[in-house]
């Protein structure tokens, strides 16, 4: 019986990877690069991350050629919509809302948010936040955003460009904490190595992540199937072994 | 009856009923104005406080380009620079800080608040020994909790001031450094006597006031920098490092931040329409007031500055509706004025057109409005030209 499903399974698989071959298409990605370790620009100018590594993994098994384009993450949907390009792999949260503009594939990590603050002001919790005096730091237009604006209140959160700009902010003292993705806070700790510390690591928000295409697009089918076989072969384990845990 | 009226703002009076229909009765638009509209009050009070202050900095620049040098003035300054050098290497000779690694040399090593950044990336890429092993570090608020982390077993080493390591723990290494209270100091004065040294040296080569100079300069080098950069810098290092020099004692909050980054922008190009209003009086003018026996301020009061202010008023009338558009950059320094209302609007609701239709239409209201404004200035000031 184990054998049958074994071989039914991957009958599904050769199936869809029939049904699923991109024929070496290149398929566009737009990306906020500013977003370590899901993507950055590197010293040479290269474009890497967690991201570049998943997308270029499934590209592999659908045969298709993706091209990373540096977009900025305000207005990255519409450019997505208007077709600028064929995808968005950006570390992207699936959301209702967003859902209504674009469409989204299965999701591919889950993250959690976390508060960061100055070294100094380690003790905090998330009730200080909670009680209005505080203020707290993140980028436009993301999730972070929104669950900051419900923690401390919308005139006591501070957006920026970028989570590059926040944490200036922070480091600056213009915001007293700054509403970020938990693997992004780590990186962020990790290169301002002895100011920064994160002192809630988690504000039990449930973060799926997932590539967003153009509504209607049946590259969605493709990246699924892609998806579906990092998953099963375990590739998608070790890229998050190799970006969020070494 | 519409003679005299451009015809173009004749296409904005008839367009006047659909965008009062947009903002009455179609819902997208109401609700983007009505959140967008408490950055208008924002946007205004930016750009006339940065106006004022770039009037003031620009007047103040276009006088410095008029100063003429003096028999002492390279002597005095001389002595200001000796100063400076003296005040630099007195900061640069201070006591330097010992700093020790103690525990294991790998695993996770705690780092202490204000310890630079250079030997935190160093213990993390493990520069400071050959063959040391990449480790991650935990910053801690002083000594004490770094060396309790590290009794704990919560860190595996610890990056601390030499006199806090406790007596007995072997040391791994050692670094010695001068502490940012006075190595950023010390930075700063010796800049500042390159800075005075090379005017000095450019004012005794040309006979001109190095003070002149450095007008000349500043006008120079600001008009070639984008305002997005000039904002950008104030907003972010400068304000961190003004931060660590005072100790904490000046810090101006972003609206203040802004404004003296639109202001010390626009400055230069003030000075300049200063500059060209005060020499189109004509040399004569000077050589009269001076032969009727007026002195300098006189001169100033009565001859120059009411013939250049006339001169100057629509230039400036133009610096004003160039501000008021530039503040939008603010929105990077996350200030919720127009622009930045309008983003946070399409980021949460996707509705790009309504929000930036909206902040467009604001924009054209408010630099309408200050250009009439300006249209009136102009002819009250006409009017009351003397018959020449």
């Amino acid at each position: 019986m184990k054998k049958l499903m074994f071989a039914l399974s991957a009958l599904l698989v050769l199936s869809l990877v029939g049904a699923q071959d991109l024929q070496g298409r290149v398929v566009t990605v737009g990306s906020d690069t500013t977003y370590p370790p899901f993507e950055t620009v590197d010293e040479a100018g290269n474009i890497v991350g967690f991201d570049i590594d998943v997308v270029n993994a499934i590209c592999e098994r659908v045969n298709c050629v993706a091209e990373f384009r540096t977009t900025a993450w305000d207005g990255i949907f519409p450019a997505l919509a208007a077709g600028e390009f064929d995808m968005v792999a950006s570390g992207v949260t699936i959301t209702a809302e967003r859902a209504l503009v674009v469409d989204f594939t299965e999701p591919y990590f889950v993250v959690d948010q976390a508060i960061t603050t100055s070294v100094d002001n380690d003790h905090l919790t998330l009730d200080d936040f909670r009680g209005g005096d505080l203020t707290l730091g993140a980028q436009v237009g993301t999730t972070n955003a929104f669950t900051a604006e419900e923690i401390a209140g919308r005139d006591n959160v501070h957006l920026y460009d970028d989570f590059n700009s926040a944490i200036q902010a922070l480091l600056n003292g213009d915001v007293d904490g700054v509403m970020i993705d938990n693997v992004i806070a780590d990186a962020f700790v990790a290169t301002y190595a002895g100011e920064l510390s994160i002192p809630i690591p988690s504000v039990e928000a449930d973060e799926q992540l997932g590539f967003a295409v153009q509504q209607g697009d049946e590259l969605v089918d493709a990246l699924n199937a892609g998806l579906a076989m990092i998953r099963e072969d375990g590739t998608l384990d070790a890229l998050v072994q190799k970006w969020f845990v070494d | 009856m519409f003679k005299g009226i451009r015809p173009s703002y004749l296409i904005l009076l008839a367009a006047l009923p659909f965008v009062i229909y947009l903002f009455w009765g179609v819902d997208d638009y109401r609700a983007a104005l009505a959140f967008i509209a408490p950055g208008i009050w924002t946007t205004v009070l930016v750009t006339v406080l940065a106006y004022v202050l770039a009037a003031i900095l620009g007047l103040a620049i276009a006088g410095l380009l008029l100063v003429r040098i003096g028999d002492n003035t390279l002597r005095n300054l001389f002595v200001l620079w000796l100063v400076l050098v003296a005040a630099s290497v007195w900061f640069f000779t201070r006591q330097q800080d010992e700093y020790a690694l103690i525990g294991e040399a790998e695993g996770l090593v705690a780092i202490i608040s204000g310890t630079p950044s250079r030997y935190g990336d160093l213990l993390q890429a493990g520069g400071w020994q050959e063959d040391a092993p990449t480790r991650s570090v935990r910053a801690v608020v002083d000594a004490d909790a770094a060396i309790q982390r590290l009794e704990d077993g919560i860190v595996t080493g610890a990056f601390v001031p030499r006199s806090a390591v406790p007596a007995g723990v072997p040391i791994l290494w050692e670094a010695r450094f001068l502490p940012r209270s006075e190595s950023l100091p010390a930075t700063l004065l010796s800049v500042l006597a390159a800075i005075l040294g090379a005017l000095m040296f450019a004012g005794w080569q040309s006979g001109k006031h190095p003070f002149a100079i450095f007008a000349e300069l500043y006008v120079d080098m600001i008009r070639g920098i984008p305002m997005l950069v000039i904002v950008l810098y104030i907003g972010f290092p400068v304000q961190g490092a003004v931060r660590e020099l005072t100790g904490g004692l000046i810090e101006p909050d972003r609206i203040t931040r802004g404004v003296i980054a639109i202001a010390l922008g626009y400055a230069a190009y003030m000075a300049e329409i200063f500059r060209a209003g005060i020499q189109a009086v004509a040399p004569g003018q000077l050589e009269a007031a001076r032969s009727l026996g007026l002195n300098g301020m006189q001169t100033a009061r009565f001859v120059v500055l009411p013939q250049a202010l006339k001169i100057v008023i629509p230039p400036l009338g133009n610096e004003f509706i160039a501000m008021l558009k530039d503040t939008s950059l603010l929105s990077l320094l996350s200030l919720r004025e127009v622009t930045q209302r309008s983003r946070e609007y399409t980021a949460r609701t996707f509705e790009y057109f309504p929000g930036y239709n909206t902040a467009a239409i604001v924009y054209i209201g408010l630099t309408l409005a200050a250009s009439s404004a300006l249209k009136f200035v102009e002819r009250r000031s006409d009017r009351s030209r003397p018959v020449t």
